[in-house]
């Protein structure tokens, strides 16, 4: 089957050929299988947002390619648009870019922009709306008479509105409240469970991303530092450390227990696993 | 121990009319010294209270007093936001200057403080945020975490007693995220400061001495954090959530388990699981 995303030697330089030069990617080799939900983890400036602009055209690679749904991107740059569709990227605080007249406007202007028919945008409208979470009363709303949460879910369903096989999402739980998170990473599982569709999910919450993804690829100083299942990402604590990131603190407890000489299997990285562990420790028992 | 920010009954509504009550007659008192962190989902009226911490916003009723200074009366205002200094989430709109230390400076020298004080400030205030090796650089080389600290620093020279911030982190990553919150605690500890931190982040809230838990505008819960995480339920149903360490004991003790919900940190919560094991 034909990968999502496929990277090949990719290498991004900012400002090449003067006094400012940085690598923000070097030399990287990555792919993602179609209908693979994988988040992406990093400190700042490690490269993540530089990596993900590549996969809708945004950044062109210094050196290397990058195929997206088999065709690369750069083959004829007149056509790079194509992958904005494509590719769909909801940046960080997307509800700061919310522009339109009213709700209704503002989601149907990705799909508008894709030259669909009318009907077609209104079915896209409506879908989108219900995959977020978001009552269809608002659509004739102005963006700005909702409030913070149902901005962030509008911003969201107008890139969901144009249906793009790959999603890719920058920290879209930043400044929400623990319930309003949870909310958006399950409409995101739902998108990506019913349309088959390839998730990429750039957080710094690592309790977010251990209930959500099924891999987890770690970048540090441009370059991949670890890629796998969140299992086998969180089994290497002091890695993590080495690049400014942590494990979720219930794998940290289990650290701990291990360290006191209990008999846990340290590799847990969500309540529901460790309650799962503790139980038949007890011999299920409890 | 003195009180350094006491309101009474305070309402507040940004609608005339009040149709809406963002605060409804919230009597709260902080005593100086205090870290106290500021739980809420999002429209709890966290930040509508924090900004009549300086005078920001002004009662609609009810009232706020700084260091027993009332903020309805305009002629304290300066006095007012000297004492109780503010930090926003963003980094990137509080700095105003092309260098760190000049950024710094901007407040002291707005207080028309001579050359040698403001010096002796900036320096003062840089190294209590461990900035004192930057003070020369461009704060747009900075991190997130390393502009969060400068914007601090630039509140620190000031001189304040209290330090409001209104989620400092929630655009860092988790090196400046630990960044921030060591350099909140050494300034309470260390320096004696009063700190309101408003979060949405569990574990920042955890460090605090005390946590206050908003929900639609009324005080739900006020406590130490043990006391706080206990209430799993109430924080559940507020929008909130509870660290994982506590989340863990909850689910186990609904379960039948004989443990105690109190094992906050993660030592703590091990040592507690360790002997439910051990037993």
């Amino acid at each position: 089957m034909v990968k999502s995303i496929e990277v090949k030697n990719l290498t991004h330089v900012y400002s090449a050929g003067t006094p400012f030069e940085t690598t923000a990617l070097s030399d990287i080799s990555f792919s993602v299988e179609k209908g693979e939900f994988v988040g992406i983890i990093g400190h700042t400036g490690s490269g993540k947002s530089t990596l993900i602009q590549h996969f809708n055209g945004l950044k062109k690679p210094t050196s290397g390619t990058v195929m997206i749904e088999g065709e690369d991107v750069w083959a004829n740059p007149r056509d790079v648009k194509k992958f904005r569709f494509r590719a769909g990227m909801v940046f960080q605080y997307p509800e700061y870019q919310l522009f339109e007249e009213t709700v209704f406007l503002d989601i149907a202007f990705g799909p508008k922009n894709m030259g669909l028919k009318q009907s077609e945008i209104e079915e896209r409208v409506l879908e989108a709306v219900e995959f977020v979470g978001l009552s269809p009363d608002i659509l004739e709303k102005s963006p700005f008479d909702l409030s913070g949460g149902q901005k962030r879910r509008a911003a969201i369903a107008g890139v969901i509105a144009m249906r793009p096989g790959i999603l890719i999402l920058d920290e879209p739980t930043a400044g929400l409240d623990p319930r309003g998170r949870d909310d958006i990473l399950l409409h995101i599982s739902e998108y990506h469970k019913k349309m088959n569709a390839t998730v990429l999910l750039v957080t710094h919450s690592m309790e977010d991303i251990a209930k959500t993804v099924n891999r987890i690829t770690v970048l540090s100083r441009g370059k991949i530092l670890t890629d796998g299942t969140p299992k086998e990402v969180f089994s290497e604590p002091e890695l993590l450390k080495s690049a400014g990131l942590s494990v979720p603190q219930v794998t940290r407890v289990f650290l701990r227990l291990r360290e006191l000489g209990a008999p846990v299997d340290t590799t847990v990285y969500t309540v529901e696993q460790a309650v799962k562990q503790l139980s038949a420790l007890r011999g299920g028992k409890v | 121990m003195r009180e350094i920010i006491k309101t009474e009954q305070l309402r507040f509504s940004y609608q005339s009319p009040e149709t809406v009550l963002a605060l409804k007659d919230l009597s709260i008192t902080i005593p100086e010294g205090q870290f106290v962190a500021v739980l809420g989902h999002n429209g709890s009226g966290k930040s509508t209270l924090a900004k009549h911490m300086n005078a920001i916003l002004l009662p609609s009723g009810g009232a706020c007093y700084i260091a027993g200074m009332d903020t309805r009366d305009k002629s304290l205002i300066y006095d007012i936001r000297r004492t109780a200094g503010m930090v926003f989430q963003n980094p990137d709109n509080q700095i105003v200057a092309t260098v760190v230390e000049e950024d710094v400076a901007f407040a002291p020298e707005n207080m028309g403080l001579p050359q040698k004080e403001i010096r002796r400030r900036v320096d003062e205030a840089l190294l209590s945020v461990g900035m004192q090796d930057y003070k020369q650089s461009a704060p747009y080389h900075l991190s997130g975490g390393q502009k969060q600290r400068v914007a601090i620093a630039g509140v620190i020279a000031m001189r304040p007693r209290c330090i409001i911030l209104d989620e400092p982190t929630a655009m860092l990553d988790p090196i400046g995220r630990d960044e921030i919150l060591s350099t909140i605690k050494s300034l309470n500890k260390n320096h004696g400061i009063t700190i309101i931190l408003i979060t949405h982040n569990m574990n920042e809230a955890a460090e605090a001495d005390r946590i206050l838990v908003l929900s639609k505008g009324s005080l739900l819960i006020d406590g130490t954090p043990k006391e706080v995480f206990e209430n799993v339920e109430t924080m559940k149903s507020a929008g909130l959530s509870v660290p994982q360490t506590v989340e863990l004991l909850y689910e186990l003790k609904k379960l039948g388990c004989p443990v105690s919900l109190d094992g906050l940190r993660v030592n703590e919560c091990a040592d507690i699981l360790y002997r439910f094991l051990e037993a």
